[in-house]
Formats: structure tokens, sequence, C-alpha cells
């Protein structure tokens, strides 16, 4: 039993060659666009964690150089304090 | 005997199933009040707060009238104030803003759903949605000390050179203007539009791809009728995106130079609707300068508004009203 209804030819939009053309355009955009989209959002978490660790390192550093100043401080004024004083 | 004894035990079952009924019943309508009174309490919030807004503006409004959508000057010594200028440079700031995430964003959802590998495209989905979550304050600061000193001394300078012919593009190059906080919005939008537009993606039957490429498509063509039917799905995301950029307020305070004045170059600095508030509110002392920001607020709610129901038409006019396809209204 065959349908009466004759199916439509599939419309096809320009040459195989053009179509081909557009296809590619089309994945080389979308690849574009994940480049785009992830490069400069890649930079910016780059550049905080980047600032942030070197301001982390500098502040522990200082704050370590500070620590071992105050307790040599300490020793010191121990030491040179009296006998009676200790 | 035996007769008599079945039918009451068949009785207590019986009242014991009309008692679960009746439970089950009371239950039922406690549920649907309780569900009714949440979705009610909602729309009671969103009355609330234009009624506070309507009411904390009613002298900016008695005052000024409908000349302060259309005025361009905001001087609190004088108590003259005219939102026209934030009024544009939300539209201005979000529609730039659109128009550069809604390709970079679809094209990422596209690449993502249909053409990476599953293991890549997971990676990736995962990346872009934590980005999502990152506080507009990060973005602010990005856009503040990274962004700005890039476009002062290589992209602003370069357009003035070869696109000065156009008033977009003509101007001081700050660095700090109306094309950083557009730049900042683009980005903080992108994973709003990804996100969203790749679950959408997603969703989509496989058999669509599958028969648009045995009638033999194209990749690309496939992909076009999966995009097709998820037209109202993709328009959601796009608005949820326009939502954050219209109202977005740290990160676009930072980055637009916050001057009331219109200028056609995307150079210079301006200021939007959330940036006036934020940036005056706490030194507003004046009566009728607190309730201008009050009814600036009050237009952003409104314009906010008028969008998400224009998109919702939209939405309703391309699915024809109907409500079983992805993300229809």
């Amino acid at each position: 039993v065959t349908s009466p209804v004759q199916p439509k030819p599939l419309e096809v939009r320009g040459t195989a060659m053009r179509r081909r053309v557009g296809n590619a355009a089309f994945t080389v955009a979308c690849y574009a666009a994940t480049v785009i989209v992830i490069v400069p959002l890649a930079f910016i978490v780059w550049h905080l964690v980047a600032k942030g660790a070197q301001a982390y390192r500098s502040h522990s550093s200082r704050t370590c150089r500070s620590r071992s100043a105050s307790r040599a401080a300490a020793w010191r004024t121990r030491s040179s304090a009296p006998p009676s004083s200790r | 005997m035996e007769a008599t004894a079945l039918t009451g035990r068949e009785r207590t079952v019986a009242a014991q199933i009309e008692r679960g009924r009746a439970a089950s019943r009371i239950v039922d309508r406690v549920h649907h009040a309780l569900l009714a009174a949440l979705a009610f309490a909602l729309l009671a919030v969103v009355a609330l707060i234009a009624w506070e807004c309507v009411r904390g503006a009613m002298p900016a409004i008695a005052a000024l009238g409908p000349r302060f959508l259309v005025s361009t000057e905001w001087d609190p010594v004088a108590d003259k104030f005219g939102a026209l200028p934030y009024l544009y440079g939300t539209a201005v700031s979000s529609a730039l803003a659109l128009l550069l995430a809604i390709p970079l964003g679809l094209g990422t959802a596209v690449y993502l759903a249909e053409l990476a590998p599953r293991g890549a495209g997971a990676a990736v989905a995962f990346v872009v949605e934590l980005l999502a979550a990152i506080p507009s304050i990060v973005y602010g600061i990005w856009g503040l000390f990274v962004l700005a000193p890039f476009l002062r001394s290589y992209v602003e300078p370069w357009l003035a050179t070869h696109a000065g012919f156009l008033p977009l593009f003509q101007g001081f190059p700050f660095g700090i203007g109306m094309l950083n906080a557009a730049l900042v919005l683009t980005v903080m939008v992108v994973p709003t539009i990804v996100s969203i537009s790749r679950e959408v993606l997603l969703s989509m039957p496989r058999s669509l791809r599958a028969a648009a490429l045995g009638l033999g498509a194209t990749r690309a063509e496939a992909i076009a009728v999966t995009l097709d039917t998820a037209r109202p799905g993709l328009l959601g995301a796009i608005i949820l995106a326009l939502g954050r950029a219209l109202g977005e307020t740290m990160a676009v305070t930072m980055v637009i130079g916050n001057t009331n004045r219109i200028s056609a170059s995307l150079f210079a600095p301006g200021a939007t609707m959330a940036s006036v508030i934020a940036n005056e509110f706490t030194e507003a002392t004046g009566k009728i300068h607190l309730a201008a920001l009050i009814e600036v607020a009050l237009v952003l709610l409104a314009v906010t508004a008028i969008v998400n129901l224009g998109a919702r038409l939209l939405v309703i006019w391309s699915t024809g009203g109907r409500r079983d396809v992805a993300g229809a209204a």
C-alpha cells in the first residue's frame, strides 16, 4: 500500500560546496566562541589567584619576620635584664 | 454467623479506608493551601516592594512629575533631578553586553552540547558554571585594575585610530566608561547564557538531530534544527542574562565612571540606574534627593518588569502558545 501523498523533495539551500563551507564556518565559529569565552574567564581566575598568592606570600613572610623580630627583642630584653627581675 | 463476622470485618476495613481517605483529603487541602500561600507570599513580596518604592518616591513624583524621566539635570543642591542619563546608561550597557554575549554564549553552548567530546564538554561546562557564581565585586576589581588599563593603553586608542570616524569611538580613551562596563557585563552574563542554553540543548531529543542527519543535512544544519526547536529555552536564557545585566550594580559602579552625562561615545564615562543608587544612597540627606533615588529604583523595577513581560510575550509568540516545547512560558 503506498500513500497517495507524494513526498516533497528535501529542500536543499545552496550547492554542496556552499553547504560544506557553511558547515565548516559554523563549527569554527562555535570553537572560536568557546575559546573567546574561556580565555578571559580563565585569565580572570589566573589573575586573581596570582595576585592573591603574591599578596598572601608577602603578608605571611612579613608576619613571620615581625614575629621573629619580636621574639628576638623579647629574648634580648630578658637576657639584658638584671637577675632579680627574671 | 460467619457472614455477619465477615460483614463486620468488612465494615471495619471500609471505615478504616474511609478514615484514610478523609485524612488524605485533609492533607491534600492543607498541602494545596500551603502551596497557594507560598505562591501568594511571593506575589505579596513583589507587591510590597513596589508599594514601598511608590511610597518612598512620592515626594519626588509630586515635586518633579514626568519631567524626572526626560530631564538630564541631576543637582542635589538645587533639588533638580532627572533620570534620563541613567536610563540611557542602563539601556546602552545592557544592550551592548547582550550584543556581545548572545553569539558568544550560544556558540559556546552549542560547542559544549553538540560538538565537544563528552568529558571535555562536562569539564568546561563545570568551570563555566563555577564562574557564574563569582561575586560581582570580583568582576568589578578585575575590570578596574586589569581591563581598564588594557582598554586605555591598547583597545581604545586602536579603535579611535581605525574607527574614529564613528561617533561611538570618538573622545579621549579613559579606560573607564561605557565600553568597560559593557565588557564586564558581557563577561558576567556569558556564563548564565552558556549554562542554561547548554542544559536546554541537552534536553532536546537526539532523534531530531539524527533525523536531520539521516535526511542528508550537514552537522550545522542538524544543529540548526535543534536550535530552532530549543528557541523558547534559549530565549529564556537570554532574558535571564538581560535581567542580570539590567540590575547589575557593584561591578558596573566600579568601572562605568559615574557621570550623569549622555554621550554617543563608548569611551565616555556614564552611569546606570543601579550605579547611581549605589553611589548616592548613603549620602542622600535631602528629602527630595532620597525620594528621587527611590524613584530611580522604581523606574528600574518597572523597566525590569516590562522587559520580562515583553520576553514572555516573545516566548509565547515564538511557540504559538504551546507549552510542550523546551522552556516554554
